[in-house]
């Protein structure tokens, strides 16, 4: 919790002060909202990534989506990056999940 | 001025190339082609399907489903996530891990059902 | 002939070094035998050797392509290559048998193996790496390539001698890496949520689309292979066990690990150790 509060203030910071040059990369009329919004949903998919890796469950795809999320988000498409940043984090959630159900596998003869 | 005419009806040739099958593809998908396309459902992996090609045999061939889910809601729960009904099934849980949307998952249950 | 004379050669190496080499672990030994008894039963017209020509073994039509395309094997000249490359002094003079105390027919058969000192599995593929490094080389990329060769052309003389993997009797950590590997052979992975054993064992010989899926038994007599497949794609079709992982994992959706560390590693002692009692069978075509 604290630390989505540090994130939250530090890219809210970042933004207002960036907040000038940030028009002329991202032409939405509310680019640094946007920013912020990126920074954190691409913050908490990592997050899931991370945790389903050190759980040796991660998925295929998720480093993907990310590397798409960005090229929808640099090409203003903030709708787009926001999906695949969720996606992200979801399989990385179905990945800790499926650590969980499978720590017994055994065979079945 | 002719050669402005011709790169700008190419222009127009190309985006509507580009722009229209997307779009027919997402909106025009059949629960039997979602069925058989081998980047979503791929049900013919493993199950003998009427009309499919060179299907697998991992699972049950998929007849009579009628008779076998009299209850629809009960073919889609499998659809949906088969290792509820067997824990060690090699079916992959379709809904569960978002392989397919539950729109998809709906059309394919749809469509499986009148075989 | 060649037969005899390498199983005899076994057979007195074996003898002679009993006293010193550890017993297997009862709780693996009972793995193996549950392994191998649900295959034998369940494909009864197989022998225990005959497992080794994995998804050839189930359709005589498919043997006969097989046996087709080994008359005149496509990888002749890398597996040449590879041997080539086993001969040739680095740059201090040494060769690649200099890192090996085996004789090089033997040293297929010798890994995987535990590490007691190290407390983690040797695998064949890293003990080549590991050659060059000591020797001053450069180190290769792994899995394909001439790391492949050499491996394969190891592969090739070995046939004839038989897997044979150790679990020390009452060595923890070696039961614990054993363990780890069977975990991962077991359980469920990536988005398609499938375990090395559900295509292997539970849907060996069965068909996925026109693709029969390999039994999990003798998988490893052959490594590494040439791959149809692989040789249509990158690299020239050789490929290690390890990176037969890989592709798997990622046909389940899942990411793949790394080459040479624990968790393929801890996999190859496991999976090998299933086929305790085949035979090498030299490197081999697959599809």
């Amino acid at each position: 919790m604290k630390k989505l509060l540090i994130t939250i203030l530090t890219v809210f910071s970042f933004t207002v002060c960036a907040g000038d040059s940030m028009p002329s990369t991202h032409n939405w009329n509310d680019g640094s909202t946007n920013q912020a919004l990126y920074d954190i949903a691409l913050a908490e998919a990592k997050a899931e990534q991370k945790k389903a890796a050190a759980v040796e469950f991660e998925w295929r795809d998720i480093g993907k989506f990310m590397k798409d999320a960005k090229k929808a988000f640099d090409g203003g498409d903030w709708a787009k990056a926001k999906k695949l940043l969720s996606k992200a984090a979801e399989q990385g959630r179905l990945g800790q999940q499926q650590a969980i159900d499978q720590a017994n596998a055994g065979p079945s003869f | 001025m002719k050669k402005r005419i011709s790169s700008i009806s190419a222009v127009i040739t190309l985006a509507t190339l580009f722009a229209m099958p997307v779009e027919l593809v997402a909106k025009e998908m059949s629960g039997k082609d979602l069925t058989f396309d081998r980047k979503l459902g791929n049900c013919l992996a493993c199950h003998m399907i009427s009309g499919g090609s060179q299907p697998g045999n991992i699972g049950p061939p998929l007849i009579a489903m009628k008779a076998r889910y009299p209850d629809v809601a009960d073919l889609r729960a499998q659809i949906h996530d088969a290792t509820v009904a067997n824990p060690n099934t090699m079916m992959p849980p379709f809904g569960r891990h978002n392989i397919l949307s539950a729109d998809q998952i709906d059309k394919i249950t749809a469509f499986i059902h009148t075989l | 002939m060649k037969k005899i004379t390498i199983t005899m050669a076994i057979a007195a190496m074996l003898s002679s070094t009993v006293a010193l080499s550890a017993q297997q672990s009862s709780a693996v030994q009972a793995d193996i035998d549950a392994y191998q008894a649900y295959f034998l039963d369940r494909f009864s017209n197989v022998s225990l050797q005959g497992f080794s020509k994995g998804p050839y073994a189930m359709s005589d039509d498919k043997m006969m392509q097989f046996e087709a395309v080994m008359e005149m094997p496509p990888f002749e000249d890398l597996l040449e290559k590879g041997g080539e490359l086993w001969e040739k002094p680095f740059a201090n003079g040494n060769t690649f048998s200099s890192c090996f105390e085996e004789e090089p027919f033997l040293i297929r058969a010798a890994y995987p193996r535990w590490n007691a000192a190290k407390g983690k599995v040797d695998t064949l593929e890293q003990a080549l790496v590991d050659c060059l490094v000591s020797n001053g080389e450069k180190k290769w990329g792994t899995g394909k390539g001439k790391h492949a060769w050499v491996a394969a052309h190891l592969t090739t003389l070995g046939e004839g001698t038989f897997i044979n993997v150790i679990v020390p009797e009452g060595d923890e950590a070696a039961l614990a890496a054993y363990n780890d590997g069977k975990r991962f052979y077991y359980a469920k992975r990536g988005q398609l949520n499938l375990s090395c054993a559900n295509c292997h064992v539970g849907g060996a010989g069965m068909r996925a689309r026109g693709n029969t899926l390999s039994p999990g038994l003798g998988q490893t007599t052959h490594f590494p292979v040439w791959r149809g497949k692989w040789a249509k794609s990158k690299g020239d079709g050789f490929g290690t066990i390890q990176r037969r992982y890989g592709g798997c994992n990622k046909q389940v959706r899942a990411k793949p690990f790394k080459r040479h560390k624990s968790q393929y590693d801890n996999l190859e002692f496991f999976h090998t150790a299933m086929s305790n009692g085949m035979e090498i069978t030299g490197t081999e075509y697959r599809e």
